[in-house]
């Protein structure tokens, strides 16, 4: 306490001891031209957006095609287990219906703690999808764990219309006031290239993300 | 980071010579620049962004006293223990104690340049508490016991089989030139780390004054992982990084990534307030946020303000063509190029700096590139007048500004020297070119010619042609 | 073609012209009455003060700065074949003077009558066509000052691509610093010989017989490099290009 209160006195002095003021508004940028105003729109666009990160965006009727199309993708990928949060039902059904186009064995997520896991796929129902950016938002709210996109070979983010956001700035005024412990914008895969500026997926998280928008 | 900035001359040279290194150097710089330059061109509202951008900085700033006061208070409402270290040393005592106290034998570290500068590392491994390393190139130069050569891309020096040897030899890993195969098994090594680590340690993007939020901008996720799974995390960053708001972020976001790798978005913006609640489903018992003086509030003080605005894009690096030919090492510190030529006189003090200012062309290309508009090259002419000021410069050069100076107070004397000079220019120089200069000004002759001085000046020419008199205009 | 405009133009010759190329200083002369201009020389100009002031010796600077103000204060329009000049008196000496008000209403006023060659030619005059002839491939090097301190890169290439016989073209990284930047030259010299370098890869690349800039400095750190290694290019100065009189004196 002592030692930030010094800091506090040592920065009021270098400001001249000018009386505190108060935070100003927002630097709100103005909105991109053309912002889609309609729900189809933010899905239109963040889908153009999604596929350009190297994202994967299924939508359509679930039973027929999303779920045997997602399915096949993972298959390719390798994976053998499939993971989802405990409280989120969403993932849960998604993730029964899809074990046998895999087969895929359903783990919990303490299987996936450890160095050498299974090629896995975590399933996750995302909290708001941004526009702008092909932006997945998922936060702590409501007991949410990160788990499925932190951990896992394949992010799989289950999606529904009303979760479509314009920009980031709709999105965090949707969790403004008091923030919850934690609010991962996840745009794309894990992704480096630090070796030779050679860009590789998959570094500390998951080397290929997946929207699902399943219209039943 | 020991610094040895003072050895840029000859460090510089080696880095010349260094033909790996100027490929390395070349493909690098020339990559971001190309990729920013697209996301720039993509992005219409780019140069409005710089003005709210540089303006929302300005006001973290100017009200600091405030709007720090405000994160401390607001970060402890969730959670958080904040200290405040006044100088390197500071803080690596309060990271230690940390550590101590907390019971850490393994942490786990996403990319911090604060780190770096204080030489956190060091302290805690002093401790027997083993750092390791997460973001790749990070991880890399750790292994390889190096300093990192970019801000951006720490490893950026090393070709693929530099790193396959490296992971080889210190790892025990198959030799692969794969990069893929590589990262994999970074990742798996790395992921071990993660699981069984006490403690996280990151740096901090931005730090938001109105929610007490850290905010970490990572393109491999390790800032998550280390924010997440570790029972305790510990966060240092400069006292700058505070901005006003959690609303200011988008702004920002929408030029750092652009600006950096030329990249609209990272991967991961992970935005951080406090510590594990009841409900929540992870996250870290423990939150501990170093903030660090070192030199800052001297800076916040003086005429340099306007660099604490800086956002560790890395643009204005990228950029400078003198750094393009040396490289990062050749400055001897944590921050290169443009930034660390302004931040190392600041921070270390001119004495120890002083080739930084001087060895740029004032050429312009940072502050055309900043996304918070800092006006870097004036910064760097008014460091040169500082060190003049403070008797640093050489008694040589001191003496040829005030002949100079002298000379040109009279078009008199001018042309008197002019005169000579024309005479002797003609009757040694035929061929209008001089072949070597002396002293100092050999640097200039050794691989290039430097023009003889005209037979006749242009004044004197003048005058004849228009049949001028001395006396007249 | 000299047709009476009633423009009178004080020329600020710069140091480095007046002293080792006068041939410069006849050729922006002969530009400018070309087109009617009255050209007039303040013959006790001597230096804007730029290398003290780059350097941080602003005492010698401000000595330079003020002398020049005296020089040039009351001309209406002052032209000069240097970018980087140019840059001096209009950005920097409101610096210099920052803490003296009299002097830095001086400053501004004669900031604003400051103009680098190809910049009054274009943007005050309004010539699109320089009227001269050259015969060659030519491609030209912006200066850092006059494109990045004056935003001036349009005016020099609308001129030269209007000149008969001259086939212009574009070389990469045409902005990219030669690696003069005055005393740095010398300062760190093994640096700036690589920017030379790279600049020279860049010139020879275009199979351009000539580079020209609007910026001595530049000129001779370019041409130096040219003529020590024996490259078949010349570095010319853009007034000299424009005036059709490359090297000449009367």
């Amino acid at each position: 306490m002592r030692q930030t209160a010094e800091l506090l006195d040592r920065v009021r002095a270098a400001l001249r001891g000018r009386t505190v003021a108060e935070p100003g508004l927002p630097y709100v940028a103005p909105r991109e031209p053309g912002a889609p105003g309609s729900a189809q729109g933010r899905i239109d666009l963040f889908r153009r957006k999604f596929e350009a990160l190297g994202g994967t965006f299924l939508a359509g009727p679930a039973a027929e095609s999303v779920i045997p199309a997602l399915g096949e993708l993972l298959r390719a990928e390798g994976v053998t287990a499939l993971f989802f949060p405990e409280e989120d039902p969403a993932s849960r059904s998604l993730a029964d219906a899809l074990v046998p186009c895999g087969p895929f064995l359903l783990v919990s997520p303490a299987d996936i703690r450890q160095a050498e896991p299974p090629v896995s796929a975590g399933i996750q129902s995302a909290e708001f999808a941004i526009a702008e950016s092909g932006t997945i938002v998922q936060t702590s709210r409501g007991g949410t764990s990160l788990w499925p996109g932190l951990a896992s070979d394949v992010h799989v983010c289950l999606l529904s219309p009303d979760r479509f956001l314009d920009g980031m700035e709709d999105c965090l005024e949707a969790l403004s006031g008091d923030p919850p412990r934690s609010i991962s914008l996840i745009t794309g895969p894990s992704r480096t290239a630090d070796i030779e500026l050679t860009l590789t997926m998959g570094v500390h998280g998951p080397r290929r993300v997946i929207a699902v928008l399943p219209s039943s | 980071m020991e610094p040895r900035v003072r050895h840029f001359v000859r460090n510089s040279e080696k880095a010349l010579a260094d033909r790996q290194l100027q490929v390395a150097l070349s493909r690098t710089t020339g990559k971001f620049l190309e990729n920013r330059a697209a996301a720039v061109a993509e992005f219409p509202r780019f140069e409005g962004a710089r003005e709210s951008a540089s303006r929302i900085r300005q006001e973290a700033l100017d009200n600091l006293d405030a709007h720090l006061a405000r994160f401390i208070t607001e970060a402890r409402k969730r959670g958080a223990v904040v200290h405040a270290a006044r100088d390197g040393p500071e803080a690596r005592e309060i990271a230690a104690r940390i550590a101590k106290e907390e019971g850490v034998s393994l942490a786990v570290k996403s990319k911090s340049m604060i780190a770096e500068e204080v030489g956190l590392n060091g302290a805690l491994e002093a401790d027997g508490v083993e750092v390791v390393e997460t973001d790749l190139g990070e991880y890399i130069i750790q292994l390889a016991g190096e300093p990192p050569s970019h801000i951006i891309a720490p490893a950026i020096h090393k070709t693929r089989e530099d790193v396959s040897r490296l992971f080889e030899e210190k790892l025990g890993e198959p030799y692969t030139e794969e990069i893929p195969a590589l990262t994999r098994i970074a990742r798996r090594r790395l992921r071990d780390k993660f699981f069984s680590a006490q403690m996280g340690i990151s740096g901090a993007n931005f730090l938001c004054a109105d929610t007490g939020s850290v905010v970490l901008v990572t393109n491999e996720g390790n800032g998550r992982m280390v924010a997440t799974l570790p029972r305790v995390h510990m966060v240092i960053a400069g006292i700058d990084k505070v901005i006003p708001r959690l609303a200011d972020l988008p702004v920002l976001l929408s030029l750092l990534p652009r600006s950096a790798t030329g990249q609209a978005l990272s991967s991961y913006v992970s935005v951080l307030t406090g510590t594990k609640r009841a409900g929540d489903a992870e996250g870290p018992e423990r939150l501990h946020i170093i903030l660090l003086d070192n030199g800052r509030t001297g800076i916040l003080q003086g005429k340099y303000r306007e660099i604490l605005k800086c956002i560790r894009c890395g643009a204005c690096i990228n950029v400078c063509p003198v750094f393009q030919s040396v490289g990062g090492h050749a400055y001897g510190w944590v921050y290169p190029g443009p930034v660390g030529s302004v931040l190392a006189p600041l921070i270390l003090g001119l004495p120890e700096s002083s080739p930084l200012p001087n060895a740029s062309t004032l050429c312009g290309a940072c502050g055309e590139v900043c996304p918070v508009k800092i006006p870097i090259p004036g910064m760097l002419v008014e460091l040169r007048g500082d060190e003049r000021e403070q008797g640093l410069k050489t008694p040589a050069e001191v003496l040829g500004m005030k002949a100079y100076a002298s000379v040109m107070s009279r078009a008199g004397i001018l042309e008197a020297f002019q005169r000579v000079a024309g005479v002797v220019s003609a009757l040694l120089f035929k061929e209008r070119k001089i072949e070597w200069l002396p002293f100092a000004f050999s640097g200039w002759t050794e691989r290039r010619d430097f023009p003889a001085p005209a037979p006749q000046p242009f004044r004197k020419l003048w005058k004849r042609q228009r049949g001028i008199r001395p006396w007249t205009r | 073609m000299a047709q009476k405009r009633g423009i009178s133009v004080s020329l600020f010759s710069t140091c480095l012209a007046d002293t080792f190329f006068p041939s410069v200083c006849f050729a922006t002369v002969a530009v400018l009455e070309r087109f009617g201009v009255d050209v007039r020389v303040p013959l006790s100009q001597t230096c804007c003060g730029q290398p003290a002031f780059n350097s941080g010796n602003r005492k010698e600077a401000r000595r330079m700065a003020a002398k020049f103000l005296s020089v040039f204060q009351g001309e209406e329009h002052i032209v000069t074949p240097s970018g980087s000049c140019a840059a001096m008196v209009k950005h920097e000496y409101p610096v210099l003077f920052r803490d003296e008000p009299r002097m830095l209403s001086l400053a501004y006023h004669v900031a604003g009558r400051v103009f680098e060659l190809s910049q009054f030619l274009v943007d005050v005059l309004g010539v699109e066509d320089p009227g001269s002839t050259y015969r060659g491939k030519v491609t030209y090097h912006d200066s850092c000052h006059l494109k990045r301190g004056l935003g001036v890169a349009d005016a020099p290439r609308t001129l030269l691509k209007a000149i008969r016989g001259v086939e212009f073209v574009e070389m990469e990284e045409s902005d990219r610093c030669c690696g003069f930047g005055g005393v740095f030259s010398v300062k760190y010299p093994h640096i700036s010989c690589r920017m030379a370098d790279r600049k020279i890869e860049r010139i020879l690349e275009t199979g351009a017989q000539v580079v020209t800039s609007g910026d001595i400095g530049c000129l001779m750190n370019i041409g130096g490099t040219i003529s020590r290694s024996g490259y078949p290019v010349r570095a010319v100065h853009i007034a000299e290009i424009l005036a059709g009189s490359e090297g000449a004196v009367p």
